[in-house]
């Protein structure tokens, strides 16, 4: 391999001249590619010497011109002619041929420039000199950008990711460690100090209770409240936390006077600022916190924005919202349940049913309001409230609607039948029972034990001579046992039903009357 | 050729592992993400929730206790009177003595003078011969109802006590747990909250009670167990409970309720024919057969879990016994998953048929086998002498702490949560546990599993052979189908 080490040599700029610089160029070459050396005669009468020269061995051409043999060294062909080329009578003429055509000198410096500027060929270097020995060996090496300090593991991507994801997780489970242990720390902290803070506030709680009238604590200067609780703590966001749940607990369980007592101290405390600004909080869960101390305190003067959060999307919210309006406000009239679009769970009938029964005590509240509720779940709840408070006076308005309700409304109306013992409504139960749908059928049938006639029982009987399930056939039966025990005994003295049978010994063994 | 298939091999399977290990650390993190969020979402609801209405409100629903016993006589006495003195309104206990070898029964007749009664028993699912039906004339034990049976296994039994219950929730459990007093107030309010959708089921926490002080039925004071597999049990229950299944009821995709302690819609689990009494993972099987139901008629169900520590129970701390549960465990999952494999992939089932099914087909049946496969893939690339020690020890290095973190994850929700276990010695063994549980424990539970398969395949137990020559043939199998798809 060949490399050109001198700068000067740039491949750009001919190495010679003129034919002399050519001629050294193709010595110091000595073999161009497919570039070969010959001599032409131009003397017209050739000595004898010259044409039997066994070495050039010169043959005519076509022309009648004499041509050596061609040579690829260049130095085989010079020292072949060079005895010759210093006569002057013999005319010897430098020819060349490329790729095996005769060409004349200026066509063979043309061939060499070619090759030259593309690279094919080089000068060759007669020993590199020391400095240059690096230049050649740097050239050596491909061409590649050069990467200063570079860290090996960084260009190995694949241990770099492996590596990275355990540095990751290391940290992560040694935080999740520390932070564990932390935790553990921060909640025995706030457990000692709810602790500290409980033992702080009980004993000036009580004494402002014992001692002091409703209307003396409304009086309370802040110096008077400070001297029962330091200001230092009073300000405290934890310690008003602890007071708020002390007050609230202390609430639940008292009466009377005391409870008032609580009351105004919450708002002496202003305690009821904080919880009434709970409602603009973006957490439901602070929002509902807020309407529970609302409501447990009763301070009614946050209503109107109780109110607004009746229809909220969040099922905690709307619950303890209608909750706390149906508590506080004055005219209890159920317009804000009735107006629900959202399905009544059953937590949410249940808590309403323990305010509604707590309120019916006092005042008569208008159920039938319900009646027209938007939402079938409403609906259903002021059918079973009839029942469970025992709203005698409102099941002339049921029997009106009961007819022309849905078979799941018709179901609710019937249980609430049962519960109260309304015996009037014998026509409907037994319509009931000649219906399609089984649901209903089983529930007017359950009904019809307690509050159906002696049309409900020949009802019974028809349907268990149809072949009922087991269970259809034990309800019937039972209930035929409740109406009226004659036919009761008939029916089944008459039978040769296997099950019926067994039944019958099921329902009159009175171990198993309530099973 | 054959070199060629074999290096091929070996490069699928370096792939395989490769996408398997990153597959499990994002399920892991989703996992941890979704429970964090369910349990203060959780957490939340519970400050607002007053559990006192529910004990006298005629609004709640009735629960119907069903415990089968066998060969429980040493505790059934205790064990009935911890379960009838629960704090609730309407509920019955019913204590099914499945054909128990002992004098369970006596027992029971002796302590709460009972009778046998003339009840009319009804087959509405079919189990073993009913031999009869027992009532107290003692007022203060009219909650109890005792039935005798022929024995059947824990399946039939419960099934002989759902034909029995007469309550719209029943409530399954061991007869040994110890259930706090507020375990059904809270088990139930899952029911009485949605608006929009049925609620078919809810899940418990089962906590671990060995070691703890128990007094009248009660857990007075927690303590981790002793010995090393009963601590891991506690972590893995932490892991399971608290993160596993919170995460899978936040997307409503929980498949498995703990035999221990459920609480199903009575209703619905006699439309779907009850308890499965063929395979050994009947628990698991009932809610996917129920969900499967809802799915097929379209209606809008939940299946929901509550996280908060109201059941109790001893784990078996004897390595025998423990891989015997193991091995029970492994062979319920194949059999349930094989019995509905039409839920797999289906997008008809939602997010049971496109997460869960699949989930449990990879992570939890299969597990087992990919663990083998990976050790023995290494093994062979040390053999061939294309094994890389360093990206060996980094995978398993990372899987280790992927284990470690999302272990001190559950033990701190807990930690956050309930904070049951308060002495700082307990904290500091769970950690200890969860640092050396991936070497000493892991391990076994992996050979537990493949014993598991094995035992599968060869039929051991129940109904394995059958399921493995084609369920189509197995009259079982038309009658789950005929069942369901009524």
């Amino acid at each position: 391999m060949v490399f050109c080490a001198n700068p000067s040599f740039a491949q750009d700029n001919l190495p010679y001249t003129d034919s002399t610089t050519f001629f050294k160029f193709l010595e110091s070459k000595e073999e161009i590619p497919s570039l070969k050396f010959r001599y032409k005669i131009t003397n017209p009468n050739p000595s004898n010497d010259l044409l039997n020269d066994s070495t050039l061995n010169f043959e005519k051409d076509e022309l009648g011109i004499y041509q050596s043999q061609a040579f690829e060294k260049f130095s085989s062909w010079y020292s072949a002619g060079e005895k010759y080329l210093l006569k002057e009578e013999v005319m010897l003429t430098p020819d060349f041929l490329i790729y095996e055509e005769p060409s004349n000198l200026s066509a063979a410096r043309d061939y060499v420039d070619n090759l030259w500027r593309n690279k094919d060929i080089f000068i060759n270097e007669k020993k590199p000199e020391v400095g240059d020995v690096l230049v050649i060996l740097a050239n050596m090496v491909p061409y590649e950008p050069m990467f200063k300090y570079r860290f090996q593991f960084f260009s190995d991507y694949k241990l770099l990711l492996v590596t990275s994801i355990i540095g990751f997780f290391l940290i992560m489970a040694i935080v999740m460690i520390l932070y564990m242990i932390f935790i553990k720390m921060r909640s025995s902290k706030v457990e000692a100090k709810e602790k500290i803070y409980e033992s702080q506030i009980i004993g000036p709680l009580s004494e402002l209770l014992f001692e002091k009238t409703e209307e003396e604590i409304n009086n309370l200067s802040d110096a008077e409240i400070f001297e029962f609780f330091p200001e230092k703590d009073l300000r405290g966001k934890h310690f008003k936390h602890v007071l708020i749940n002390k007050i609230i607990s202390l609430n639940k369980k008292m009466k009377g006077d005391f409870k008032d007592k609580l009351k105004a101290l919450y708002k002496k405390f202003k305690l009821d600022e904080i919880s009434i600004k709970k409602l603009k909080s973006k957490r439901w869960d602070v929002i509902t916190t807020g309407l529970v101390q609302i409501n447990e305190m009763d301070l009614v003067e946050a209503l109107p924005q109780v109110q607004e959060l009746t229809d909220s999307s969040n099922f905690y919210i709307r619950s303890h919202a209608i909750a706390t309006l149906l508590n506080l406000s004055e005219n209890v009239d159920l317009k804000t349940i009735k107006k629900q679009s959202f399905p009544l769970s059953r937590w949410q009938q249940m808590n309403y049913l323990r305010i509604i029964k707590y309120l019916h005590i006092q005042k008569t509240i208008q159920i039938e309001t319900l009646f027209e509720g938007e939402n079938q779940t409403i609906r259903l709840f002021a059918y079973k409230l009839v029942g469970l408070l025992g709203r005698v006076d409102l099941l002339e308005k049921l029997s009106k609607l009961a007819p022309n309700v849905s078979d799941i409304e018709k179901i609710e109306i019937l249980k609430t039948y049962q519960m109260i013992g309304v015996h009037t409504e014998s026509t409907f139960i037994n319509k009931c029972l000649r219906s399609d749908n089984i649901n209903l059928v089983v529930a007017a049938a359950k009904a019809s034990g307690q509050v159906g006639d002696q049309a409900s029982a020949f009802i019974l009987i028809e349907l268990l001579n149809e072949n009922p399930s087991f269970n259809l056939k034990m309800i019937y039966l039972d209930s035929i046992l409740r109406l009226d025990k004659s036919m009761y005994q008939q029916f089944v003295s008459t039978s040769n039903d296997k099950e019926l049978n067994q039944i019958n010994a099921h329902l009159l063994d009175p171990l198993l009357q309530h099973v | 050729m054959y070199n060629f298939l074999f290096y091929l091999l070996l490069e699928v399977l370096g792939v395989f592992f490769l996408i398997l290990s990153f597959t499990v650390i994002v399920i892991y993190f989703v996992t941890m993400i979704m429970s964090a969020l369910e349990l203060r979402d959780h957490l939340r609801r519970n400050r607002f929730a007053d559990y006192q209405d529910i004990i006298t409100s005629p609004i709640a629903p009735g629960v119907s206790i069903i415990a089968p016993a066998y060969n429980e006589a040493q505790n059934i006495v205790q064990n009935a009177k911890s379960l009838m003195s629960l704090h609730y309104g309407k509920f019955e206990v019913i204590i099914v003595n499945d054909g128990s070898k002992d004098n369970t029964l006596e027992k029971l007749i002796e302590a709460f003078e009972l009778e046998k009664t003339n009840y009319a028993y009804n087959y509405q699912i079919d189990c073993k011969t009913v031999r009869g039906v027992y009532k107290s004339r003692n007022e203060s034990f009219s909650k109890l109802i005792i039935v005798d049976k022929k024995n059947g296994g824990k399946a039939d039994a419960l099934n002989a006590g759902i034909n029995i219950s007469s309550q719209e929730i029943i409530a399954c459990i061991d007869v040994d747990c110890i259930l706090s007093h507020e375990s059904l107030t809270r088990m139930v309010r899952p029911f009485m909250e949605e608006t929009n959708r049925k609620v078919i089921a809810v899940g418990g926490v089962i906590g671990i009670a060995n070691n703890c002080d128990v007094q009248d039925g009660m857990v007075t004071k927690y303590r981790i167990p002793t010995s090393l597999l009963g601590r891991f049990q506690v972590i893995e229950y932490f892991r399971a409970f608290l993160m596993g299944r919170m995460a899978w009821t936040r997307i409503n995709g929980l498949m498995l309720i703990s035999g221990a302690f459920g609480f199903f819609n009575r209703e619905l689990v006699l439309a779907v024919g009850g308890y499965f009494p063929k395979t050994v993972g009947e628990d698991m099987e009932l809610v996917v057969r129920m969900r499967r139901y809802m799915e097929e008629k379209d209606i809008p169900y939940k299946v929901g879990f509550v996280p908060d520590p109201l059941c109790w129970t001893e784990v078996p701390e004897d390595e025998v016994v423990l891989s015997r549960q193991r091995n029970r465990w492994i062979r319920g999952t194949i059999e349930t998953l094989q019995l509905h494999q039409k839920v797999r992939f289906n997008p008809k089932y939602g997010v049971m048929g496109m997460l869960s099914y699949p989930y449990w087909s990879l992570f939890e049946k299969s597990a087992p086998i990919i663990e083998l496969l990976g050790l023995l893939y290494t093994i062979i690339l040390i053999l061939i002498g294309d094994f890389s020690a360093f990206y060996f020890i980094a995978l398993y290095a990372m899987l280790y702490l992927l284990s470690l973190l999302v272990t001190s994850f559950s033990i701190l929700y807990e930690q956050i949560a309930f904070n049951n276990y308060k002495e700082k010695d307990d904290l500091k063994n769970l950690i200890f546990t969860v640092l050396v549980e991936p070497f000493l424990i892991h391990p076994k539970i992996v050979l537990w599993g493949l014993k598991g398969h094995l035992d599968f395949i060869k039929g051991k137990g129940g109904w394995g052979q059958m399921i493995r020559t084609g369920f189509k043939k197995s009259e079982d199998r038309k009658k789950f189908e005929a069942e369901t798809n009524s």
